[in-house]
């Protein structure tokens, strides 16, 4: 438990709670933070807003102490931290609240909230009905009346978030983080959120919230921050920005030469989705995929841009409506899919991508072992030469395929999945996140590579949050939100801004930006 | 993390050394113990070394031997076969029943218990991979029946005697060499083979090491897993029917440690616990030095007790020295 009023009365007047001036961080090669600085009062709510990738999250852990900065210095309650870790993070009175709660659902909501100060009676053991008593108090602090007792489990997502505030509460968190903590939030549910934070606001605490949901940084934010490309490009009250500009801000940038010459013309339909719908998490959903196409997925965190690529290789359970592969039902299992020239390339390269502890013939070789069979044996000299010749064609290094492919950086690895396929001459290659945790070299070769796949007739998905890679590669971009497909663009039409306009649901410019997200949703295009 | 590290390109050659290094370091590990010890016990003792001991050192090793064989294939598809030992006892006390209790000729009795042996694999594969339970409870499940199951066989006591054909085979030899231990010989090559150049040895390391990745990749997740079940079963009925023709009779508590012996066979030969990674070249290692300690032992007069103290001890050694690397 916290100091409560020790570190409040640290705090002097007109000094910020936290500020961070001159700070960068670079991992490897890849500059995520550059010469950020930043200021958060006391009793204002800070929004923090960017695409992925502009160094929204490599903020909120340098903040937490998770990572230490490179250089510039973090300033708390006026106390300069040059080596911040987690624990001063937390001494200091900062808090986190993550988009993954870190709860224990099998324990109660009071075990949950005072975890790590359980009160304790004499005897030593904790004391249920104190905890139970205190964690009440806190959360009635924040207007809620969840049973202390109820286990984490039986919560709604909503109030398992309340129960995530309340264990900064807890500890007495001056310094809020919020990062995306509405995504998994709807219509009475933000609201109930919106009023817990202004409590805690006038509470006399500062608030960092990060949301994709440009309508509520406008509703509940006092300032907004805005990040691109690890650099802070402005920061102003919420009060002088309208959408329009927010969008600008957030998007604008030089477009470098990242991408290669396209050459469309695609053919006869291969892949279409009727109607398709997960339960939760995708509804309705049509769109057809022509010979040759690369066609882009774009829409905000939990949209259903990867449900969409899962449901198409069979990874996800459809309830309703059917994807067809050159006319006839498509595969309904990722081993079926694969073998019928469906494939996909996961998002999450580590644990669906690669076999880490493998070398790189065999993760090139995996789909394609029936080619490499001599006699029904592996032959280990065919298998070396099909290896060499793919990262020769593709690229890759180091180009020696005994090493192990864990040695490799993201780029290369993610090459080596992408010519795995290749090597398949599929018919439609799904796509997510290619170019994750990628640097900007290796990108340009992935790109440069999904064209020559196209060139070679395959029709390309890609789903994708960076919408300069949607922009550069793709012939027609969809656009969903919310589990909903709600616009389609060309790519002549299609901009950063209409995207985002679209993924954001702001809408055209009919749709106000107060309007709630059941309005926006009807008078969505189809 | 997903931080990427665009490393220097220097060395490539060195790269690929360095990951053959790491990933055959266990199996070289293990065969320097080996060495060490076979020069060891050579010198200090001249029965250890007389041909005819180190003879018996490789057939002591076969039991042992065929039960790993089993468990490094279910290891290294990701699961765990705990119910291999009780297979060996309840096909070896089985078999021996009915050698002296039907008119079944005895190679036919042997050929079923084999079948046998790979249809309680096939019940464990079949259990893991469709109710998507955890292997361990499965077969721990499994090796509680089958211990019940062989109490009902035997009674309790030892069985009749078992055809003297069937000892003969124990003892058959060409030349010096007993012939069991050429066959256990070609049974490691074709077991390395097929888990290194075909394509059914391919997916089980796939398997093992990500069943999204083996899914992504075409490959029927669950008929692989379900067939290391099958072949970890076959093996341990040849393990039980060859102890039973070392005996003579069925003996209620053949069999008793296998599981145990065997994964701490197959996790010392490097094979990972995880899934996915390993060498049954590794597994062959360990056998051997597990027979070879044994042997050594025996001649010190070092009690049976103490000789599990010291596989114990082995174990913890082992994973001292494998501790599981922390991915980046």
């Amino acid at each position: 438990m916290g100091s409560s009023d020790a570190t409040a009365a640290a705090v002097r007047p007109g000094e910020p709670l936290l500020r961070l001036a001159g700070v960068s961080k670079a991992f490897g090669g890849v500059q995520a933070l550059s010469d950020i600085s930043f200021e958060l009062a006391a009793g204002e709510i800070h929004a923090l807003a960017g695409e992925n990738g502009a160094g929204k999250s490599t903020f909120v852990k340098l903040v937490a102490g998770v990572y230490p900065p490179d250089a510039g210095s973090v300033v708390l309650n006026g106390e300069e931290h040059a080596r911040l870790t987690p624990k001063l993070a937390r001494q200091a009175g900062i808090a986190v609240v993550h988009q993954e709660f870190n709860l224990l659902p099998e324990l109660s909501v009071g075990e949950n909230i005072l975890l790590g100060a359980l009160p304790r009676d004499r005897w030593k053991t904790v004391s249920a009905k104190r905890t139970q008593r205190t964690a009440a108090e806190l959360l009635a602090r924040l207007g809620s009346t969840i049973d202390p007792r109820r286990l984490v489990r039986e919560l709604t997502v909503a109030q398992q978030q309340l129960v995530e505030i309340a264990k900064a509460l807890a500890v007495d968190a001056r310094i809020i983080l919020l990062d995306e903590p509405s995504t998994v939030l709807s219509g009475d549910e933000l609201d109930v959120l919106h009023a817990v934070l202004r409590r805690l606001r006038d509470d006399g605490r500062g608030l960092i919230y990060i949301s994709h949901r440009l309508n509520e940084v406008f509703a509940l934010a006092d300032r907004v921050t805005v990040f691109k490309d690890g650099r802070h490009v402005s920061t102003c009250d919420t009060s002088e920005l309208d959408h329009d500009e927010l969008i600008r801000r957030m998007v604008g940038r030089p477009l470098v030469e990242l991408f290669p010459q396209r050459h469309p013309s695609p053919g006869q339909p291969v892949l279409e989705v009727d109607n398709v719908s997960v339960p939760g998490k995708l509804f309705d959903v049509s769109f057809s995929l022509r010979q040759g196409e690369i066609v882009g997925l774009a829409g905000l965190g939990g949209s259903g841009r990867t449900t969409i690529a899962r449901a198409i290789v069979g990874l996800e359970r459809v309830a309703a409506g059917h994807i067809s592969l050159d006319g006839a039902p498509a595969p309904r299992s990722p081993a079926a899919c694969a073998r019928a020239g469906l494939v996909m390339v996961p998002e999450d390269r580590k644990t669906h991508g690669i076999l880490a502890e493998h070398s790189v013939a065999f993760n090139l070789s995996l789909p394609s072992l029936q080619r490499l069979l001599r006699h029904r044996f592996l032959s280990p000299r065919a298998e070396k030469v099909m290896a060499d010749r793919l990262i020769k064609e593709f690229g890759i290094r180091p180009p020696t395929p005994g090493t192990d492919i864990r040695r490799l950086s993201g780029g290369n690895q993610q090459k080596v999945v992408l010519a795995r396929w290749l090597a398949q001459s599929p018919k439609v290659v799904v796509l997510d996140e290619p170019t994750r945790g990628v640097d900007v070299g290796a990108k340009a070769e992935i790109y440069a590579l999904v064209e020559r796949l196209r060139e070679t007739g395959v029709s390309v998905l890609l789903a994708s949050s960076e919408l300069p890679e949607i922009l550069g590669t793709c012939d027609r971009v969809l656009v969903l939100h919310e589990g909903q497909l709600v616009a389609e663009m060309d790519r002549a039409t299609a901009t950063e801004e209409a995207i985002m306009r679209a993924a954001t649901n702001s809408g055209s410019a009919t749709v106000s930006a107060g309007a709630s997200d059941d309005d926006a949703r009807d008078s969505a295009c189809r | 993390m997903s931080l990427t590290l665009e490393r220097p390109v220097v060395g490539e050659r060195r790269a690929e050394t360095v990951s053959a290094v790491r990933r055959h370091g266990a199996v070289l590990f293990i065969y320097s113990l080996v060495v060490i010890l076979l020069i060891a016990a050579s010198a200090v003792s001249s029965d250890f070394r007389q041909p005819s001991n180190l003879i018996d050192v490789l057939r002591q090793s076969i039991v042992l031997g065929l039960v790993t064989i089993g468990q490094t294939y279910v290891l290294l598809a990701g699961g765990i076969d705990m119910s291999v030992g009780m297979t060996s006892r309840v096909v070896a006390l089985g078999t021996a029943v009915a050698m002296s209790h039907t008119l079944i000729h005895p190679y036919v009795l042997i050929l079923l218990g084999l079948i046998g042996g790979g249809l309680i694999g096939f019940l464990n594969g079949r259990l893991i991979t469709g109710l998507g339970a955890a292997p361990f409870i499965v077969t721990l499940g499994m090796m509680g029946a089958l211990a019940g199951t062989a109490l009902a066989i035997s009674g309790g006591g030892p069985t009749d005697a078992v055809p003297d054909f069937f000892l003969a085979a124990y003892d058959a030899s060409m030349g010096p060499i007993p012939v069991a231990v050429l066959v256990m010989a070609v049974i490691w090559l074709v077991a390395w083979f097929v888990l290194s150049r075909t394509r059914f040895g391919r997916n089980i390391y796939a398997v093992g090491g990500s069943t999204a990745v083996a899914r992504l990749a075409a490959i029927d997740v669950r008929r692989t897993q379900t067939s290391t079940y099958v072949i970890a079963g076959v093996l341990s009925a040849a393990a039980g029917l060859f102890l039973l023709a070392r005996s003579g009779v069925g003996d209620p508590s053949l069999g008793g440690n296998l599981e145990f012996q065997s994964i701490v066979a197959a996790a010392i030969g490097g094979i990972s616990l995880y899934g996915g990674r390993g060498s049954l070249v590794g597994s062959l290692g360990a056998v051997l030095l597990v027979s070879l300690s044994s042997n050594v032992m025996n001649m010190l007069h070092v009690s049976a007790y103490y000789q599990d103290l010291a596989l114990g001890v082995i174990v913890l050694l082992g994973v001292a020295v494998y501790r599981p690397r922390r991915s980046m």
